[in-house]
């Protein structure tokens, strides 16, 4: 949710129960005065009853009270009801108006000549009401006014408040580590913002430099390791043209010139695996796997002729995909050399290319290790002379390009699935 | 044949300077890019060896100038660098190869002898060892004048052989030079094997010494004994 619309959510419930509150108790004051005034009215009205009626010992010849505005009662002798005066609210039909009207109740009790009467004399409310609602509504239409205009400056306010934030938001979004320049953040008159951004910068400033330092790390790393491996060899190469070494000698420079070359394998494989975690292969073109394969294939004809390995290839279709060239030309590489090299003599490579697919299978031996662990660093045979990272490259750039890569075994053919 | 190695690391200039003289050049080292830089200005090579990363310095910044002043020298790049940027970069600056370190020094022995073949006959020229006769621009062979058919990768290892007379080629090294760095498997000193069966074949038949020594079981020699 966003933050305008919980804070305008949270305004419209608190001002919609204020409003409630403020209506609910303006009405019930307002009511509270009127009834007050009809209520003083009524006693008045009473005195005057009771006026008439000690001056004149008779009710019936005043044309004060009309119908429905006074009842009178003869109570009996042993009737000994309450007293006292009440007030109450009763409802009349009025025949003129064909409606039924409110009225305020008062009850009190009288002595006419030795009789004891109970006596009822009533006002209408109906103007009383009418007022009531006029005032009320008039309130509820100024509350209202008042109310809009309070949101509505409230919403304009928070927008320019916020807008600082959300400036900061969106730099930090559009924030490219590969950039070449800090992330620019602008300073703002509110403390808390400002410090958002300082803080902000600060970090994107600390990722920049530990992402740099990093790959100049592995840069480095390349060339300095490299260059002594590549000093160890031309050494020992010196040594393998010295005519005088005994045959030990010379399998021992060997071993020493093959560990050497080993290292450098590994070296460049391990380098390659962080340099695609670093994105440092990000940039990627349309690429058409067909012609790739059969480019591969070629490469490795010595490979599978001298194993005997009977080779198809069928084209469905075209598998094309947006990834870096070098990273299509490592995948297909280990893939294809991995089916090879795995596979045993007088065996078979099939590879189907379909629009979506790639499958390689591959005849060998039945997997030793788990089909989940098979993607993971240096999982191998024992006997195998690989360095057991080609797969786990190959996962890495599948994964790192969008791509799902996935190992079957059926049929004792081992299956290896490039999809989209 | 006058050849400049710039590398920084004294040990590897020095190691392949020394193989680099025992093949008959004049070779010079330099170990840094001012002093690299000076000696292309005042000197005329027949090829320069470069370094990428040099102190003081960039080895691309130095093959373009020496691409501005003697356009004839060949230019060999090498370097720890293995993307395909780096060497797109490399060859589009004017170096005419970029071998990856760690290398073979018979694989920059090659590919020197190579261009230089290139740059001083324009392309068509022979290569004469007693009585074998490659001829390189359509790249047939000949043992006493009798023209020996060969695939395209025997034709590359005879090749090889002849560009490293008497030195000790291990079969790492030859497998490499021909199927490139994705051939590693163990699998690949057979086809070695196999291949240098059937050249050695190949050129006796046509009454041709066997000039290809078997070394220690670890590689071959190609050379009078």
């Amino acid at each position: 949710m966003k933050l305008f619309t919980k804070t305008t959510i949270y305004y419209i419930l608190i001002s919609f129960i204020t409003y409630l509150l403020i209506a609910g108790t303006f009405y019930i004051a307002v009511k509270h005065l009127i009834y007050k005034e009809v209520e003083e009215k009524l006693k008045a009205e009473k005195h005057d009853f009771e006026a008439f009626v000690k001056r004149h010992g008779d009710w019936t010849k005043s044309s004060y009270f009309v119908e429905n505005k006074i009842e009178i009662q003869k109570l009996s002798k042993f009737d000994t009801t309450q007293f006292e005066d009440s007030f109450k609210d009763t409802i009349f039909y009025n025949k003129y108006t064909k409606e039924d009207v409110p009225f305020r109740e008062l009850t009190f009790y009288n002595k006419i000549k030795n009789d004891w009467y109970k006596i009822r004399i009533r006002k209408s409310l109906i103007e009383s009401t009418e007022l009531i609602r006029y005032i009320t509504l008039t309130m509820l239409f100024l509350l209202n006014i008042g109310l809009s205009s309070m949101f509505i400056f409230f919403r304009k306010m928070s927008k320019s408040i916020w807008r600082p934030f959300y400036n900061t938001l969106d730099k930090a979004k559009k924030f490219d580590i590969k950039d070449d320049k800090d992330i620019q953040v602008s300073e703002t008159q509110i403390y808390e913002f400002n410090e958002l951004n300082d803080v902000i910068k600060k970090m994107t400033g600390k990722m920049r430099k530990d992402y740099l330092s990093l790959k100049e790390y592995t840069e480095n790393a390349s060339h300095e390791i490299q260059t002594p491996l590549a000093i160890i060899n031309s050494k020992v190469e010196n040594l393998i043209q010295c005519e005088n070494l005994t045959d030990k000698q010379v399998l021992w420079i060997e071993e020493i010139q093959n560990a050497c070359f080993k290292i450098s394998k590994m070296h460049k494989a391990l380098l390659l695996l962080s340099k695609i975690d670093n994105g440092q292969y990000n940039a990627s073109e349309l690429i058409i796997f067909n012609e790739m394969v059969c480019s591969k294939l070629e490469e490795f004809e010595a490979l599978y002729h001298h194993k005997n390995i009977s080779i198809s290839l069928i084209n469905k279709g075209t598998f094309q995909s947006n990834i870096h060239a070098d990273l299509a030309d490592i995948l297909l590489t280990n893939i294809i050399k991995n089916a090879i090299v795995h596979n045993q003599s007088h065996g078979s490579v099939n590879i189907e290319i379909k629009n979506n697919s790639i499958e390689v299978s591959n005849t060998g031996h039945p997997l030793i290790t788990a089909p989940e662990k098979l993607f993971e660093r240096f999982k191998k045979d024992k006997s195998s002379d690989s360095l057991g990272l080609g797969l786990s490259i190959v996962k890495k750039i599948a994964d790192h390009s969008g791509l799902k890569v996935e190992y079957r075994y059926g049929n004792s053919l081992h299956k290896m699935i490039l999809s989209k | 044949m006058k050849i400049l190695v710039i590398e920084d690391e004294k040990a590897l200039a020095g190691s392949i300077n020394s193989q680099l003289e025992k093949e008959g050049y004049l070779c010079e080292a330099a170990y840094d890019y001012p002093s690299g830089l000076e000696k292309i200005m005042l000197y005329n090579y027949d090829c320069v060896v470069v370094d990428i990363n040099l102190p003081g310095g960039d080895g691309f910044s130095l093959v373009e100038n020496l691409k501005k002043t003697s356009s004839s020298t060949g230019i060999i790049i090498i370097s720890a660098r293995n993307s395909l940027d780096d060497k797109v970069l490399g060859l589009n600056t004017g170096s005419d190869d970029y071998l990856v370190k760690p290398f073979h020094f018979s694989e920059l022995n090659a590919r020197i002898k190579s261009l230089l073949r290139r740059r001083n006959f324009n392309g068509s020229n022979e290569i004469i060892f007693h009585e074998i006769k490659v001829d390189l621009s359509p790249r047939k062979v000949f043992v006493n004048n009798k023209e020996v058919v060969l695939y395209r990768k025997e034709f590359d290892l005879l090749l090889y052989f002849l560009s490293n007379k008497n030195h000790v080629l291990t079969k790492s090294a030859i497998a490499e030079h021909l199927w490139g760095d994705n051939i590693d498997t163990a699998d690949s000193l057979d086809i070695v094997y196999s291949h240098i069966k059937n050249l050695r074949k190949k050129l006796l038949d046509k009454g041709g010494k066997d000039y290809i020594h078997s070394v220690y079981g670890i590689g071959y020699k190609f050379g009078d004994k």
